[in-house]
C-alpha cells in the first residue's frame, strides 16, 4: 500500500507538468493582447511594444513556456498583470473562500443527497419515491444563477433573515469574524448545496437499488435484519463507490458552479478572480488558477481510490 | 523679465474666491462622525495608484482618500481649490504659480507641501506617454519651490487649460513624495495602501470583497459625517440592486437598466436621481475606407437615425438625443446651432440614389459592418441594435459584431469595420473633444482627419479668456457638423439610485463646489 502511494504521489508530476504546457499553450493562442489591456485606452503603440517587452511577452511562446516552468520550479507563479501582485498571493487569498463555500456545500450534499437517494430506494415506487424523484429533477432543471437570486430575493429582501451578498458585514461590527463569515455563506452554500444535490440523491437511489437486487442482500433479510439495517449498513454501503467517484471527480468541476455562485452572491472566490482574468488577460492568474485545478483533480482522485479501499475490501493496491 | 500676472480665478472661476467664511463645521470645533455608509461598486480597484496606468475600479475610490491641486465640482461643473488655494498665470501662458493650502497633513501624519506637488508632477513628466495621465502635464517643463506652500509650473509652450487639465476626472493626483521617491511607482507598496490627504483614511483592502475607510479628522475640506465608508464589490448589477432593497447598501454605482427605474423607484426607502453626464454615445465612421469619405453617405446614414425613438425606446426618455458634438451639461462652449441633419428617411433615401448605391431586388442598397464593446455605461450594444434596426428602413444592412475588450485595439486596426460604436466624456472642458477628433489622437478610431480642426484645437489649449475659447470651440462644431465624422446619439444621463436615508450625495444641492464626483465627504445620516 505504502509503495502504491508513493508511486501515485511520483505520478503527479508528469501530469501536472502536461497540464501546465498545454494550459499554457492554449491561452497564448486565445486571440488579445494583455499588453494592449494593461496599457489602457489612451496608450501609444510604441508603450505596449515596451510593456510586452517588458513582461516578456515579445518572446517566441515555446521560450515564454520554458521560462514559465522554470520559474514554477522554484515555485514562483509569476506576477499578476492586472493587480501588479504575486499571483500566488492572490490565489491563496481567493481559494480559500472558494474552498470554504465548496467542500461545506459538498459536505452536506453528499450526504443529505445520498440519504435521501437510500431512502428512496427503500421505499421504491411509493409515494416517497416518487416526491424526492420529482422534486430532485425539478431541483436540477433550475439554473444555478437563478436559485441564488430566488434565495436573496426571499431571506434577504423580503424576510431580511440573512445578508444579501458579500462576505463581511459593515454595518455591525461586533461579532467575531468566524460568525460573520458563517451567516454570510449560508445563502451561497445552500445554493450551491441546491445545485448538488440532485446529483448525489439521483446516484445513491440507483446504486442501491441495484445492489438490493444481489444475493448478499436477500442473505442480510434472511438472517433476519430489519429493513432499515438492511439498507443502511448493508445496501447502501456497497452503493457507495460511485458516489465517492463522482464526489472526487466533481471537485474541479464545482469550481465553475462556484463561479456563478461567486458572481450573484459576490463571494470573493477564486472563480471570480479567473472569469476577471480572462477578461484581462492575465495570463499568469490564469495559469495559476488552471494549475490549482489541475491539483485538484489530482488530489481528488487520489483521496478516491484511498477511500476506495475502506469501503470495498476487495479492492487492493499493490 | 517683467512678468505681469493676474488672478485667474477671480476672473474666470467661481469659486475659487479665497475669502470664504469660515462655515459652521469648523467653528464649531472637533468632527464628529456617525452612521456606514456601504458602496456598492462593480469592480475590484485593484491598485491605486491611477497616474502611471488605468485601474477603472480605483477611481471611484480613489477621490476620498487623494486630492487634487483642484478639482470639478460635479453639481455645476465647475473648478473649486482643493490642495492649490489659489493659483497666478502669467499673461504668456507659460508660468503658473500655485499656492497651496497650509497646515494639511498626510494621512500618515507628515506635512505636505510644495515638494509633493513637484515629485508628482516631475515624474509623470519624466515617465512620457508610458503614464496615462501624462497628456495632462505634457507641457510643463519643470515645477519650483519657492517656498513649502509655493510652485510654480514651467512650461515648454503656452498653455491656458492646465487648471481644468488638473481637475479632470481622469487627471493625476497627488501622491506623498515620501512613500514614494527612489522606489518603481509601479511596484511601490502604497499603491495597494494609499496614503492620501483626502476626506478618508485607508484601512483595509480585501481583494474581490471590499475596501474600507475611515474618516479623516484632519481633512481641511468640510465634512467628512460618516464613522466608515465601504465599497462593497459586487459584479453582477441584479445583485447590487437586491443589497440597495435589503438595506445592506446605501448607493450603487453602476446605472440600472433604465426601464427598471420606475419599479425601483417605488420600493420604499430607496430614491433615484438622474444626473446628466458629459458623456456622448456615438458611431463613427472609417474613413480608410474610400466610399465613407462621400460626405452624401455620412450624411445619409445620420439621417436615417432617429434618435427619439432611442431616447424613448432604449432610455424611456431619461436621458437627451445628441444633436451636436460637445455636450449640452456645458452651455458655455456648447454651440447648439451647430447640429446634425434631421430625421428624414426621404432625403437619405435620396442620397444613397445620387451616391450610386442603388436598391437591389432584395431592397438592400449595402452590407455594412459596425463593431462594438459592451461597456459600464448602460446601453451600448442595445444602441448598435436600434441602428441596425433603423438603417435597415432605408435599404442599410449592418452587421453587430460584438467585441470583449480585450480585443478592442486588435478589431479597430484591422480597419475592416463599416461604423465603430463609442462612448466616453468629452468635457468638462471642451479640450477633451480632441481625443476623438484631432488626426493623431490614439482614441480617433475613425482616422478622421481635417487640419483645420486640430490647428483649432491647437489655438483652444492657448488661450485662458473664455469668449476666445467659445468661440475656437464653436468653429470646430460648426466644422463637425459639416464634416459629419461621426453620429452622436444621446446625451447620457446615470441614473443614481441610493437609501434615502442618506443625504449629500456629490450631485445634491449642499455639495456644489465642495464634491467631486464619487467624493462622500458630504454624506451623512439624513
Amino acid at each position: 500500500m505504502l509503495r502504491y502511494l508513493a508511486r501515485r504521489i511520483l505520478q503527479i508530476f508528469p501530469v501536472v507538468l502536461l497540464a501546465v504546457m498545454m494550459n499554457f499553450l492554449l491561452i497564448n493562442l486565445a486571440p488579445g493582447d494583455p499588453a494592449v489591456v494593461m496599457a489602457g485606452e489612451h496608450a501609444p503603440v510604441e508603450y505596449i511594444a515596451e510593456l510586452r517587452k517588458s513582461y516578456g511577452l515579445d518572446a517566441p511562446v515555446l521560450e515564454r513556456l520554458g521560462t514559465y516552468l522554470v520559474k514554477l520550479m522554484h515555485g514562483d507563479l509569476g506576477y499578476s498583470f492586472a493587480y501588479r501582485r504575486p499571483v500566488l498571493e492572490l490565489l491563496l487569498e481567493r481559494a480559500q473562500a472558494t474552498m470554504l463555500l465548496v467542500l461545506i456545500s459538498q459536505f452536506f450534499s453528499i450526504l443529505l443527497g445520498t440519504w435521501l437517494g437510500a431512502y428512496a430506494a427503500r421505499h421504491h415506487n411509493r409515494i416517497a419515491d416518487k416526491l424526492i424523484s420529482y422534486g430532485t429533477i425539478l431541483l436540477y432543471c433550475m439554473p444555478i444563477f437563478w436559485i441564488g437570486m430566488m434565495l436573496i430575493m426571499i431571506f434577504a429582501v423580503k424576510l431580511q433573515w440573512l445578508p444579501s451578498s458579500g462576505m463581511t458585514s459593515f454595518m455591525s461590527f461586533g461579532r467575531p469574524r468566524w460568525i460573520d463569515i458563517a451567516i454570510h455563506m449560508i445563502l451561497p452554500a445552500t445554493c450551491l448545496f441546491l445545485h448538488t444535490l440532485p446529483i448525489y440523491a439521483k446516484l445513491a437511489r440507483a446504486s442501491v437499488l441495484e445492489v438490493a437486487r444481489e444475493d448478499f442482500i436477500t442473505t442480510a433479510r434472511a438472517i433476519g435484519f430489519s429493513e432499515r439495517v438492511v439498507y443502511m449498513r448493508h445496501a447502501l454501503r456497497n452503493a457507495l463507490l460511485p458516489t465517492v467517484t463522482v464526489a472526487g471527480l466533481s471537485l474541479s468541476a464545482l469550481l465553475t458552479g462556484a463561479l456563478l455562485v461567486e458572481t450573484v452572491f459576490a463571494w470573493p472566490g477564486l472563480g471570480r478572480l479567473m472569469f476577471e482574468a480572462v477578461s484581462a488577460r492575465d495570463y499568469p492568474v490564469l495559469m495559476g488558477g488552471f494549475l490549482f485545478a489541475t491539483l485538484l483533480v489530482i488530489i481528488g482522485n487520489f483521496i478516491v481510490d484511498v477511500i476506495y479501499t475502506y469501503l470495498d475490501p476487495r479492492v487492493i493496491y499493490s | 523679465m517683467k512678468r505681469r500676472t493676474f488672478l485667474s480665478g477671480m476672473a474666470l472661476l467661481p469659486g475659487t474666491l479665497m475669502s470664504a467664511p469660515v462655515p459652521a463645521w469648523a467653528q464649531s470645533g472637533k468632527k464628529t462622525f456617525k452612521g456606514t455608509l456601504v458602496v456598492a461598486a462593480s469592480l475590484d480597484p485593484k491598485n491605486f495608484n491611477t497616474n502611471y496606468d488605468t485601474f477603472g475600479g480605483a477611481n471611484y475610490i480613489n477621490f476620498n482618500i487623494m486630492s487634487k491641486l483642484v478639482k470639478y465640482d460635479h453639481v455645476k461643473n465647475e473648478i473649486f481649490p482643493d490642495l492649490a488655494t489659489s493659483w497666478e498665470i502669467a499673461p504668456d501662458l507659460k508660468t503658473y504659480t500655485f499656492k497651496l493650502r497650509p497646515g494639511v497633513k498626510w494621512h500618515d501624519g507628515k506635512p505636505f507641501t510644495s515638494a509633493d506637488v513637484k515629485w508628482t508632477i516631475e515624474d509623470i513628466v519624466r515617465e512620457g506617454d508610458r503614464a496615462a495621465t501624462y497628456k495632462f502635464v505634457s507641457d510643463i517643463e519643470r515645477v519650483e519651490t519657492p517656498d513649502d506652500l509655493t510652485a510654480v509650473l514651467r512650461l515648454a509652450r503656452p498653455n491656458g487649460i492646465i487648471i481644468q487639465n488638473f481637475a479632470s476626472y481622469n487627471g493625476f493626483n497627488i501622491l506623498p513624495k515620501h512613500l514614494y521617491e527612489g522606489s518603481s511607482v509601479r511596484d511601490n507598496p502604497a499603491n495597494l495602501k494609499p496614503v492620501g490627504t483626502g476626506p478618508f483614511r485607508f484601512v483595509e483592502y480585501v481583494v474581490g470583497s471590499h475596501v474600507l475607510l475611515e474618516p479623516n479628522p484632519n481633512y481641511y475640506g468640510e465634512g467628512p459625517y460618516l464613522e466608515r465608508l465601504a465599497f462593497q464589490i459586487l459584479p453582477n448589477l441584479s445583485t447590487a440592486l437586491m443589497a440597495l432593497e435589503a438595506g445592506q447598501v446605501g448607493y450603487v454605482t453602476a446605472s440600472p437598466p433604465f426601464a427598471d427605474a420606475a419599479r425601483l423607484k417605488s420600493v420604499k426607502g430607496i430614491a433615484i436621481d438622474s444626473t446628466p453626464s458629459t458623456i456622448v454615445m456615438w458611431f463613427g465612421f472609417n474613413f480608410d475606407k474610400p466610399m465613407w469619405r462621400d460626405i452624401r453617405l455620412r450624411r445619409a446614414v445620420s439621417m436615417a437615425i432617429n434618435r427619439d425613438e432611442l431616447v424613448g425606446k432604449l432610455y424611456l426618455n431619461l436621458v437627451k438625443p445628441a444633436w451636436g458634438h460637445f455636450t449640452s451639461a456645458v452651455p458655455w462652449a456648447n454651440d447648439a446651432t451647430a447640429r446634425q441633419p434631421e430625421f428624414n428617411l426621404a432625403e437619405a433615401e435620396r442620397l444613397l440614389d445620387e451616391a450610386g448605391y442603388k436598391k437591389g431586388a432584395d431592397g438592400i442598397r449595402m452590407t455594412v459592418q459596425m463593431i462594438v464593446f459592451p461597456t459600464n455605461i448602460w446601453g451600448s450594444v442595445e444602441q448598435a441594435q436600434m441602428v441596425k434596426q433603423q438603417l435597415s428602413a432605408v435599404g442599410i444592412r449592418v452587421d453587430v459584431k460584438v467585441v470583449e475588450f480585450a480585443l478592442r485595439v486588435e478589431e479597430i486596426n484591422k480597419r475592416g469595420f463599416d461604423f465603430v460604436h463609442g462612448g466616453g466624456t468629452r468635457g468638462p472642458d471642451p479640450s477633451e473633444m480632441i481625443d476623438y477628433y484631432e488626426s493623431k489622437s490614439s482614441r480617433n478610431n475613425m482616422k478622421y482627419s481635417n487640419p483645420k480642426v486640430d490647428e483649432l484645437f491647437i489655438a483652444g489649449r492657448a488661450s485662458v479668456d473664455q469668449g476666445e475659447r467659445t468661440k475656437i470651440y464653436s468653429e470646430i462644431q460648426k466644422i463637425l457638423a459639416a464634416d459629419q465624422p461621426m453620429v452622436p446619439m444621446v446625451e447620457y444621463s446615470y441614473l443614481r439610485p441610493y437609501r434615502q436615508e442618506y443625504r449629500g450625495f456629490s450631485w445634491h444641492p449642499e455639495a456644489a463646489g465642495k464634491a467631486s464626483e464619487h467624493m462622500y465627504n458630504l454624506v451623512r445620516l439624513a
